[in-house]
C-alpha cells in the first residue's frame, strides 16, 4: 500500500478511536452512572430501583469496575459485533442497525446519483457557455438554503396532505402483499419525496464543483494541444476535458456520500422513514444510550469506510497522486 | 496585499454579494428593532389560539395563543446571535490554529493538521446529537458545540493561505528582522487573511443557523429560547396542524425566515469568494 | 506554394491591440523559413493564425491563409481538424503540459496515428511506428509506457516533435523548438529535422528568437517586429541586414569567438501594435530614426535580394 494510503488509513483509525472514546466516555462523564440515570425518572424503567438492585445491576454491567477495564470489555465486545442492547426496542443494537441500514442507503445513494447526474449535465453545459450561470445558480442556492427538514415538511404538506400524491410516511406500505415489480414501485413511491429533498440540498455544491472543474480544465494546455492535433470534438470533450475534470468531482462525490448518511437524519425524521437516522432520533427521545452510541458508531464507521474507499479510487484514477 | 477598495467594489458589483449583504442587513435591522419593540411580548398569551392573521396579530397566533409575528422577530435575535457567536468563535480559533499550523509547518503544523483531519472526518450531525444529548440543552452549549464543529474547516483554509504567505518577500523580511509569530500574525497576517476569513465565516454562520434550527427541530435545542427552529418544531408537534390551514401562518413564516437567513449568508460567502478569486486572477 | 498568407491581421477581443499586422508570408515546397523576433513580438500568435486555429481571445480582422490551395480561415473547424497533424502540424513552445495527464504516452501517440490510418491499433503497432522517429531523437522505447509527469521537459519536447512527424506532414511549424533543450540536443534536433524535411520534401516554418539558429538552419529569414514583417532575406545575407531592428538582433546575438562584453542589446521591449500606427513601428527604439520616420509608415520594398520596411534601408 502506498505511503499516501497508509497515512490516510492512520488518520481514519484515529477517527474511529476518537469516536469510540467519545462513545465510551460521554455517558460516563455525567455525574452518576447510566443505571442511576435510567432509574431516576428520566428513563423508561417503570420502577424506582432500590440500592441493592442498583448495586447488583451495576456489577452485572461491570459498572463498578475501573474505567480502563470497562473500556477494554467494551472494545472486546465490539470486535465480537456486540454493540449493546437497546432498551427501547428490547433487541440487540447490531440487529437493529442491520435492519435499518439498507433503507438509509437507498435514500442516500438515490439522492446522490440524482443530484450528481443533474450537476454533471448542467455544470458541464454551463462551463461551455462560460456565463449565464445565474439561471441555474439562483434557484439552486435558494433550494439549498431551505433546511432539509423544512423543505421536507413543506413537500409533505403539499404533496402528501393537500394533494395526496405521495404517502405520508414509511418506506413501504405496511400490510401490503406486493412483491416484485409492484413492490419495487411501492418502495420507490415512498422514497420519492425524501430523495427529492436530499437531492436539492446537495445539488448546488455539486454543480459548482463540476462547473469550476470543467472551466479550469478547459484552459489547460493539453486541451488546447488536443485541438491543435485535430482530434475529434467528441474525443476532446470526453477523454480530455471530462475525464480530467471529473477527478475532483469523484472526491467530492465520495465526501458527500460519506456525510450524507448523517444529513439524512432530519429527512428521515420528517418522513418517518425507517432508516438509521430515524433510529438515532428515537434513541435520543427514549434516552436509549446503547442505541445512541451504536448508531453514532455506525455513522462514523460509514464515513471512515467511504472516505478510505474514495482515497483508493482516486489513487487508481489519477497516476499523478502516486508520487505524493 | 489587498486593494481594499477594489475588493469591496468587486464584491458589491456582483449580484451574489449585493443580495446577500442586503439580506443580512434586513435581518440585522429586524433583530435590532425587536430589541426595542415588538407588537406583543413573544411569550405572552395575547390572543385565542390559532387565529388567522389580523390587524392586532399580523401573522396570527400559534397553538398556545402567542403572537407569531413577535416570536418571529425575537427568533431573529436568537438566530443572528447564534450566527455571530459561532462565526466569531470559529473564526478566532480557526485563525489561531490555522496560522500556527501554517507558520510552523514542520512539527506543530503536522500535529495540528492531523487533529483537524480527524475532527473533520467525524460525521457532523450525529456528533452534534451525541453531544447535545449529554450536555445540558443550554444555548451556550449549543454555540460551543457548533464552534467546535466549524473551526477545523476554517483552520484548514487559513493554514493553506498562511503557508503561501509565509514565503512572500514582505513576510520573510519581517521574520528576518526578528518578528515572532504573534507579531507577524497581528500586524501582517490578519490583514491579509481577513477577506478569506470573512468568506469562510459567512459559510460557518449559515451552517450555524441551519444546525441550530435542526437541533431545535429534533428537540435538542434550548427550550427556554424561542428560536425559529423551536417555532417550526412546535408547529409540527401540534396534532393535526397539517390538515388545518393554520400551517400557512404558523409553519411557513419561520421556515421562510430560516431559509432567508441561510440564503443571505451563503450568497455573501459566495460573493466574497468570487471577489477574492477575481482579485487573484488579475 | 505550400503556405501563403496574405495581409493577415489579428486582433485581441475587445481591445485595440493587433498581435499580427498585415503579414504576408509565403512558404514554398521544400523550403525552410525562419520567423525571427523577440518574445512578445507576435510569433506564437502568428503561428496559431497561420494554422487557422487562433490563440483564444483573438480574432481575424482581415487577410487569408492558403494551405495547398485551401483557404484555412474559411474552412469549417472539422475540416481544419482533419488537416492537423496529418498535412500540417504545429509543435508548441512549451511541452510541459501538452499531453493528457492521466493517459500513457503511447496512447497519445495512438490518437495521432489514428488520424493517418483508420482502425484500432495495438500497443505493438504504436511502438513500431514511433520507434524510428523516437530513436533518432534519442527517446528510448520504454518512455512511451510512462505518464507525462514522469518525463523531463526536454524529453517531452522531443516527444511532441515525434508526434508531429508521425503522419509525415507536408508542412511543419515549430514554435521555439530549442526551448528547454541544451546546446547538444539542440544541434541534434536541428540536424535531424533538416534531414527529415529533405528526405520527405516537406517544408519547415520555424519561429524563434535565436537569430543564430535561424541563420544556420533556414533558407530564408523573415524578421517580425511587433507583429509586422520588417525584413525578409535569404539566410546567407544575414550578416548584411538592412533594417535597424535586424541589425540590432545581429549585434545582440552571441557567437563563439566574439570578444568578451562586445554584445549590445536593443533598449526597450516590443509591445503589440496598439493602434493603427502613424509612423514606423520601430521608431521608439531605432538608433537611426529620423523625424519623418514618425510621420509616415515605410513600405515593404525590394532591396537587392531582400525586402525591407525602412526608409534608411539604402544607406548601410
Amino acid at each position: 500500500m502506498s505511503r499516501y494510503l497508509r497515512k490516510r488509513a492512520a488518520t481514519y483509525l484515529l477517527v474511529l478511536a476518537v469516536a469510540l472514546s467519545l462513545n465510551f466516555l460521554l455517558p460516563r462523564a455525567i455525574p452518576g452512572n447510566p443505571i442511576e440515570q435510567l432509574s431516576s425518572g428520566l428513563g423508561n424503567l417503570p420502577i424506582q430501583l432500590d440500592p441493592e438492585t442498583l448495586g447488583a445491576l451495576q456489577s452485572y454491567y461491570g459498572l463498578d469496575k475501573p474505567l480502563l477495564e470497562q473500556f477494554w470489555s467494551y472494545l472486546t465486545g465490539l470486535t465480537r459485533g456486540d454493540l449493546g442492547y437497546s432498551i427501547s426496542y428490547r433487541a440487540p443494537v447490531s440487529g437493529l442497525l442491520l435492519d435499518r441500514f439498507p433503507w438509509t442507503l437507498l435514500l442516500t445513494l438515490s439522492s446522490l446519483f440524482l443530484s450528481f447526474a443533474a450537476a454533471l449535465l448542467l455544470g458541464s453545459r454551463s462551463a461551455r457557455k462560460q456565463n449565464g450561470e445565474w439561471k441555474v445558480l439562483l434557484p439552486a442556492v435558494l433550494f439549498e438554503s431551505v433546511p432539509p427538514f423544512v423543505l421536507g415538511s413543506l413537500l409533505l404538506i403539499l404533496l402528501a396532505v393537500k394533494f395526496p400524491l405521495f404517502p405520508l410516511s414509511g418506506a413501504y406500505s405496511a400490510f401490503a402483499e406486493a412483491a416484485g415489480l409492484r413492490g419495487l414501485f411501492d418502495v420507490a413511491h415512498h422514497a420519492a419525496l425524501p430523495v427529492l429533498v436530499l437531492s436539492t440540498s446537495s445539488f448546488f455544491s455539486a454543480y459548482l464543483v463540476v462547473r469550476s472543474s470543467v472551466l479550469l480544465v478547459k484552459n489547460e494546455p493539453y486541451v488546447q494541444m488536443a485541438e491543435f492535433k485535430g482530434l475529434s470534438e467528441g474525443t476532446i470533450r470526453y477523454r480530455y476535458v471530462l475525464r480530467t475534470a471529473l477527478l475532483p468531482v469523484v472526491t467530492f462525490f465520495g465526501l458527500r456520500l460519506a456525510y450524507s448518511a448523517g444529513g439524512a437524519i432530519l429527512v428521515e425524521v420528517v418522513f418517518a422513514y425507517p432508516g438509521v437516522g430515524r433510529l438515532i432520533y428515537e434513541a435520543v427521545l427514549s434516552h436509549d444510550y446503547a442505541l445512541l452510541q451504536g448508531t453514532f458508531l455506525a455513522f462514523t464507521g460509514w464515513v471512515v469506510c467511504i472516505n478510505f474507499a474514495t482515497d483508493c479510487l482516486y489513487l487508481s484514477l489519477d497516476p499523478r497522486v502516486k508520487e505524493v | 496585499m489587498h486593494n481594499w477598495k477594489h475588493l469591496s467594489t468587486s464584491f458589491r458589483r456582483q449580484p451574489a454579494g449585493r443580495i446577500g449583504l442586503s439580506g443580512i442587513t434586513v435581518l440585522t435591522l429586524l433583530a435590532v428593532a425587536s430589541l426595542i419593540w415588538t407588537p406583543h411580548a413573544p411569550e405572552a398569551l395575547s390572543g385565542p389560539p390559532l387565529t388567522p392573521p389580523s390587524l392586532g396579530h399580523p401573522l396570527g397566533t400559534n397553538g398556545l395563543g402567542q403572537d407569531i409575528f413577535s416570536q418571529l422577530l425575537a427568533g431573529c435575535r436568537i438566530s443572528l446571535l447564534v450566527a455571530v457567536a459561532v462565526s466569531l468563535g470559529s473564526a478566532a480559533s480557526g485563525l489561531l490554529v490555522g496560522a500556527a499550523a501554517g507558520y510552523y509547518p514542520r512539527r506543530l503544523g503536522v500535529l495540528l493538521m492531523r487533529c483537524v483531519d480527524v475532527l473533520m472526518a467525524v460525521p457532523r450531525l450525529p456528533l452534534i446529537i451525541l453531544l447535545a444529548v449529554f450536555l445540558r440543552p443550554h444555548l451556550l452549549n449549543i454555540v460551543a458545540v457548533l464552534v467546535f464543529l466549524c473551526w477545523p474547516g476554517v483552520a484548514r483554509t487559513i493554514r493553506a493561505q498562511v503557508l503561501a504567505l509565509r514565503e512572500q518577500d514582505s513576510i520573510r523580511f519581517v521574520r528576518f528582522c526578528g518578528g515572532g509569530f504573534g507579531y507577524v500574525l497581528r500586524q501582517h497576517l490578519v490583514r491579509e487573511l481577513f477577506p478569506l476569513l470573512l468568506a469562510k465565516t459567512a459559510v460557518a454562520a449559515s451552517y450555524a443557523i441551519v444546525a441550530e434550527a435542526g437541533l431545535s427541530f429534533l428537540g435538542l435545542g434550548d427550550p427556554t429560547v424561542k428560536s425559529w427552529g423551536m417555532m417550526i418544531r412546535s408547529a409540527l408537534d401540534y396534532p393535526g396542524l397539517l390538515w388545518t390551514s393554520a400551517w400557512v401562518w404558523w409553519l411557513l413564516p419561520p421556515s421562510a425566515m430560516v431559509s432567508l437567513a441561510v440564503f443571505s449568508f451563503t450568497l455573501t460567502g459566495y460573493g466574497l469568494d468570487e471577489a477574492l478569486r477575481r482579485e487573484e486572477a488579475e | 506554394m505550400m503556405l501563403s498568407a496574405l495581409d493577415l491581421t489579428l486582433k485581441v477581443d475587445r481591445k485595440a491591440v493587433f498581435p499580427v499586422w498585415k503579414v504576408d508570408l509565403d512558404v514554398a515546397e521544400g523550403e525552410r523559413v525562419a520567423v525571427v523576433g523577440e518574445s512578445g513580438g507576435g510569433k506564437t500568435s502568428l503561428a496559431c493564425g497561420l494554422m487557422g486555429h487562433l490563440v483564444p481571445g483573438q480574432q481575424v480582422v482581415s487577410g487569408g491563409v492558403r494551405f495547398r490551395g485551401a483557404d484555412l480561415l474559411t474552412l469549417s473547424p472539422a475540416e481544419r481538424a482533419r488537416l492537423y497533424y496529418r498535412d500540417i502540424a504545429l509543435v508548441p513552445q512549451n511541452a510541459q503540459n501538452i499531453f493528457h495527464p492521466t493517459q500513457r504516452l503511447w496512447k497519445s501517440a495512438r490518437e495521432v496515428i489514428a488520424k493517418g490510418k483508420a482502425g484500432a491499433t495495438r500497443f505493438a503497432d504504436v511502438i513500431e511506428s514511433v520507434a524510428g522517429l523516437g530513436g533518432s531523437l534519442d527517446l528510448c522505447i520504454s518512455l512511451w509506457s510512462h505518464y507525462p509527469h514522469q518525463l523531463s521537459g526536454g524529453q517531452k519536447q522531443r516527444m511532441s516533435i515525434t508526434l508531429a512527424l508521425l503522419n509525415s506532414p507536408r508542412l511543419l511549424l515549430l514554435d521555439e523548438p530549442s526551448n528547454g533543450l541544451d546546446e547538444l540536443n539542440r544541434r541534434t534536433m536541428v540536424r535531424f529535422l533538416s534531414d527529415w524535411a529533405a528526405s520527405k520534401g516537406a517544408s519547415l516554418l520555424l519561429f524563434t528568437h535565436d537569430i543564430g539558429m535561424a541563420a544556420c538552419w533556414a533558407n530564408r529569414i523573415v524578421v517580425l517586429y511587433r507583429g509586422e514583417v520588417v525584413e525578409e532575406l535569404p539566410a546567407e545575407l544575414i550578416d548584411k541586414p538592412r533594417h535597424p531592428y535586424t541589425q540590432g538582433l545581429m549585434h545582440a546575438a552571441v557567437r563563439l569567438g566574439d570578444p568578451p562584453l562586445s554584445r549590445r542589446s536593443i533598449p526597450g521591449h516590443a509591445v503589440p501594435i496598439a493602434r493603427t500606427p502613424q509612423g514606423c513601428g520601430f521608431f521608439e527604439r531605432c538608433p537611426r530614426a529620423k523625424n519623418y520616420c514618425r510621420k509616415e509608415a515605410p513600405r515593404f520594398l525590394q532591396w537587392g535580394e531582400s525586402k525591407v520596411r525602412c526608409f534608411l534601408a539604402g544607406d548601410m
